[in-house]
């Protein structure tokens, strides 16, 4: 009981709420095995140093994120150590494919998890729905962090009006383009306001040749994921358990689906079979002119020309809808600490770092955009890059979150990505899918 | 009768090569594929050949990958999976199929019964028991899970069944005991069954995925599988590193099988099961 | 010593036998059984009381009787998963073990430079098949090397493997078969081996020719390993997850959607645990009849 008690309280003086050095010495509470006490712990007593955890006491956490981020994570550990050296943070990463195979059955299973990271808004929204993640409005105001930098995100990914976890990196959307295509057919480059219409239209222009040698305008890619829906989600249609959103998803999918019909993108089937999931690989053959794609994709390119590729490339905005306000989307990637962390405030402390403004120079000298930002770090952004020439439209277009924080999402968009593969296919017409889809999301989508 | 024989001969080696080339082709494509360029892989009209071979892949996978360390890993958890699951199954399949008790058949009923709940039900209340063991990312969890397997009671129980009971009983007259009956009867008899076991075995646990991804997490313990998995991330996948990687892991274990196969199999061939 | 005393004895003597079997039965099960109760049973007992509730895999759970099962049946993927199963199932094992008897028969041959086709047959199973099923991907792509080798024999618009719900799980299928006949040829070869030689000379002594001694000495002798093989393929295919997981997905639409691939998405992807687990042991009852019927059936044709 009394152990109990000072581990509370040992906690609360970690955050720098109180120094009470009479609890000096009393608690090993911070590590959750329980298995090292820190010799001549003084709790409390460097709290105001930092102005956040700054007790020797041996800390550990157990932190989960998936493997793609493994190098930032760790290197984001390696500098929040140099200022707290008692804390120990021991990395979980896991395929992002499989990651939240894992994450879910460590929950259920009782793992010691004390802070995760999400990569999209729907499955924070799970965790929070599940119970697992902790409440950070009280941590924020009580340590008086400073989540300025970011407050436009944190304010999108709040559920119920409270805030669950910290954004550290965002996306955006843009089209990718292949000046050698656009030379060859005499077209110029797009730059700037443009629409929908005038994407397919374009891509008409850049499409030539037959059989072997054609070359496409447009480039599609893998079923397994939801790349059509962008044009949908450009004018704000992100939630398919919406009916009026739906319709705007498959208006989405007919504009893909004509783009392969006039010959000016690959049949969908082409691109089926997990054969499209490198669509880098299709895009380095020089043989298509445009595709929508994300901020990941850059550095996908700009290491692939460096191994050798040949690929003369630029971005340009991504389009919109005639009528439409020029916008594009991205999904902030958040931080959470889980609801059964063992040192909440000590999970905290570190996932403010990573999301904060020291965080955000570490993420932006490894290639991130981070979810923080500011003139200086838009700047530095667009500075530290060598192609594309216009990498400033990564950065400067309007950006809107492409998911909602609904913890159903996921289920309802596997539903949808069924269906909609099937209308792409041309196995099945625009009514039918749209039934189905109804149906299915009656039945299959948790009440 | 001569011709026929040629003809027959002939047919046999026509279908030894024909099944050989549907075996390995998709394998000649992989190791192709492991040393092309990105955009070559999916180039249409399709290549066979990469221009130059691009070896980079493969040193690529090592700078990426500890997989020096997922060799050993892997290595390590297949040989004492393989080890332990051999002799307890051993044991059980011998009580199954050669002694007499009441309730056998039900109970062999029950373990065969185990085999056939899909392990994705399974896998929740199975981390929940290695975390009350405190087995978590622990290379044991993946052994211990392998050595009580119902799949290798089955396989040994069916090859000693057609073992005939008669040598047991003459055994019994002698007055040999069951221990030693099983030590100097069966088990010389049933090399080909060890040996097909052993082999399925550790290839099962030289090829797990699951397992691995839902019990470890430190990547110092990771195993081969999961190292492959590093090229399939959320922005793409990397098919020239996945092939790469996967004929990598194929290799050793494709070494192993040469030389067991010599072993086992010539061997069991040439002592023969005349006995 | 009179006719009642001495079946008496008799009767002891056969007890003391009897529980001395027992005994050591006992002794030899036991440390293969206390693993399996602990790490085996323990989990799937587990997961049978789970799918009793209403369960989000993380503490709410709500007890609600046979809800889950009941509905189950109302859902479409799930019939939709069930029957592609069926055909899978149907398809797949005859095949795999037919074919995995003709490639041990011919293994079992003496020809030289046998030991290279062994190994060559055994290809398949050494790898893992989320690795294959991906190079798998690549090779059925619509330009991959399958497509142009029918091409270059003439046929002009050959089959979208993976991207048709037609051909979807015919070509799953057919890298279930190439994968799993090795396998099964491996098993039967060590049953060949293991056949005594001296009965085909007897055989032959006989007068048998070479069709005959293979149904009347060849099958009748590798029936328990047949058997073997196919209740291993038959569990096998109703459990079939990494094929569908690394090359369709399910897809396209729910054309290769099959019962493990709805367990795993509903547990996994909808947090549904209680339902998963239900039909997981719906798939249990379905397997547990195919194997009852099999081994009713073996009692007609494997030879013990």
């Amino acid at each position: 009981m009394r152990k109990k008690f000072a581990a509370k309280m040992t906690a609360l003086a970690m955050s720098g709420l109180l120094a009470v050095s009479a609890l000096a010495g009393c608690g090993n509470s911070g590590d959750p095995k329980g298995t090292t006490a820190a010799p001549g712990t003084q709790s409390g007593s460097q709290g105001e140093t930092k102005g956040q955890t700054g007790g020797d006491e041996e800390v550990t956490l157990n932190f989960y994120a998936w493997l793609d981020e493994e190098g930032i994570f760790t290197k984001l550990a390696e500098a929040y150590k140099k200022d707290h050296p008692n804390v120990t943070i021991n990395m979980n990463f896991v395929a992002s494919a499989d990651y939240e195979t894992k994450l879910i059955t460590a929950f259920s299973g009782g793992a010691d998890i004390d802070c995760f990271a999400v990569a999209s808004p729907p499955s924070l929204a799970s965790y929070v729905a599940k119970n697992q993640v902790y409440e950070l409005d009280e941590l924020i105001s009580s340590t008086k962090t400073d989540i300025s930098g970011s407050q436009a995100t944190i304010d999108a990914t709040k559920i119920d009006g409270k805030i669950y976890s910290l954004p550290y990196k965002t996306s955006s959307w843009f089209v990718v383009y292949n000046k050698d295509v656009f030379d060859a057919a005499g077209v110029p480059y797009p730059d700037g306001d443009w629409t929908w219409e005038e994407y397919a239209e374009i891509a008409g222009k850049l499409t030539q040749g037959e059989g072997a040698d054609k070359v496409y305008g447009s480039l599609n890619f893998q079923p397994t994921s939801m790349w059509w829906r962008v044009p949908a989600n450009t004018k704000g249609a992100i939630n398919p358990l919406e009916e009026d959103q739906l319709d705007a998803w498959l208006d989405a999918a007919e504009f893909c689906k004509k783009l392969s019909d006039d010959g000016y993108q690959p049949p969908y089937a082409d691109r089926a079979g997990e054969a499209g999931a490198d669509y880098t690989g299709a895009f380095l053959t020089g043989k298509y002119g445009m595709m929508y794609n994300g901020d990941w994709v850059i550095e996908m390119l700009n290491s692939a020309i460096a191994d050798g590729e040949k690929c003369n490339y630029d971005i340009a905005p991504i389009p919109h809808w005639e009528g439409e306000k020029p916008m594009t989307v991205g999904a902030p990637a958040t931080l959470q600490v889980a609801k059964n962390a063992k040192n909440p405030e000590a999970a905290f402390d570190f996932i403010s770092f990573c999301t904060g403004a020291e965080g955000a120079k570490i993420l932006l000298e490894n290639d991130y955009f981070p979810a923080w930002t500011s003139d200086a770090i838009v700047k530095e952004y667009c500075e530290g890059k060598t192609a594309p020439e216009h990498i400033e439209y990564v950065v400067n277009q309007t950006n809107s979150s492409q998911v909602p924080c609904d913890p159903n999402y996921n289920t309802a968009s596997n539903v949808v990505k069924e269906e909609v593969s099937l209308l792409l296919l041309g196995e099945q017409d625009r009514e039918t899918t749209k039934k189905t889809i109804t149906d299915r999301l009656a039945s299959e989508v948790a009440q | 009768m001569k011709k026929k024989q040629v003809a027959s001969r002939a047919l046999i080696i026509f279908l030894l090569v024909l099944v050989a080339f549907i075996m390995i082709m998709p394998f000649i494509w992989m190791v192709l594929g492991s040393v092309k360029m990105k955009s070559e892989l999916f180039a249409v009209p399709l290549k066979w050949l990469p221009e130059t071979p691009v070896w980079k892949n493969y040193t690529d996978v090592f700078e990426k990958v500890p997989f020096l360390q997922f060799y050993w890993n892997t290595a390590k958890v297949a040989v004492l999976a393989t080890l332990g699951q051999v002799v307890t199954c051993a044991l059980s399949a011998y009580a199954f199929s050669k002694l007499e008790f009441r309730g056998r058949d039900v109970l062999f009923m029950f373990y065969l019964a185990t085999m056939m709940i899909p392990g994705q039900v399974t896998m929740v209340p199975q981390y929940e028991l290695m975390n009350h063991l405190n087995l978590l990312n622990n290379h044991w969890t993946l052994i211990l899970l392998r050595w009580f397997s119902p799949f290798g009671v089955f396989l040994l129980r069916q090859f000693f069944i057609s073992i005939p009971d008669s040598l047991v009983e003459a055994a019994r007259i002698d007055g040999a005991r069951e221990v030693k009956i099983f030590t100097t009867v069966i088990c010389p008899l049933a090399k080909p069954a060890f040996a097909t076991l052993t082999t399925l075995t550790f290839l099962n646990a030289w090829n797990e995925f699951m397992g691995p991804l839902i019990f470890l997490n430190e990547k110092s313990k990771f195993t081969l599988q999961m190292g492959i998995r590093y090229f399939q991330q959320m922005f793409g996948t990397e098919y020239t590193l996945i092939m790469a990687s996967t004929t990598m892991s194929l290799i050793p274990i494709l070494l192993i099988y040469m030389l067991a196969q010599k072993y086992f199999i010539e061997g069991i061939a040439a002592s023969g099961i005349k006995g | 010593m009179d006719a009642a005393v001495q079946v008496k004895v008799k009767r002891r003597k056969l007890n003391s036998y009897k529980k001395a079997q027992r005994n050591t039965a006992i002794l030899f099960l036991i440390p293969n059984f206390l693993g399996f109760l602990i790490f085996i049973v323990y989990p799937v007992l587990k997961s049978l009381y789970i799918s009793f509730f209403n369960w989000d895999g993380l503490g709410n759970a709500e007890f609600i009787g046979i809800q889950n099962y009941v509905r189950l049946f109302q859902d479409s993927t799930f019939r939709i998963s069930f029957w592609n199963n069926i055909h899978y199932t149907l398809v797949t094992v005859p095949l795999s073990i037919f074919l995995g008897i003709l490639i041990a028969l011919l293994m079992n041959t003496k020809i030289k430079g046998i030991q290279v086709f062994r190994v060559i047959y055994f290809l398949p199973q050494i790898t893992s098949m989320v690795a294959i099923g991906i190079v798998w991907t690549t090779v059925l792509a619509n330009y991959g090397p399958v497509n142009q080798f029918l091409m270059t024999f003439g046929m002009e618009n050959p089959p979208q493997w993976l991207s048709s719900t037609q051909w979807a799980l015919i070509s799953v299928e057919i890298v279930s078969i190439w994968r799993s006949m090795g396998y099964n040829a491996v098993i039967l070869l060590a049953g060949l081996q293991g056949i005594n030689a001296e009965l085909y000379e007897a055989a032959k002594i006989d007068g048998a020719g070479v069709f005959k001694r293979f149904t009347k000495v060849t099958i009748p002798m590798l029936s328990p390993t047949i058997f073997l093989c196919l209740v291993m393929q038959m569990i096998g295919s109703f459990q079939v997850f990494d094929t569908i997981m690394a090359m369709t997905q399910g897809g396209p639409g729910r054309a290769t959607n099959v019962l493990t691939y709805y367990i795993y998405q509903r547990a996994f992807v909808d947090w549904r645990f209680g339902y998963a687990s239900a039909v997981a042991y719906v798939l249990f009852a379905i397997i547990l009849v195919f194997t009852l019927i099999q081994f009713i059936g073996q009692r007609k044709w494997v030879n013990y």
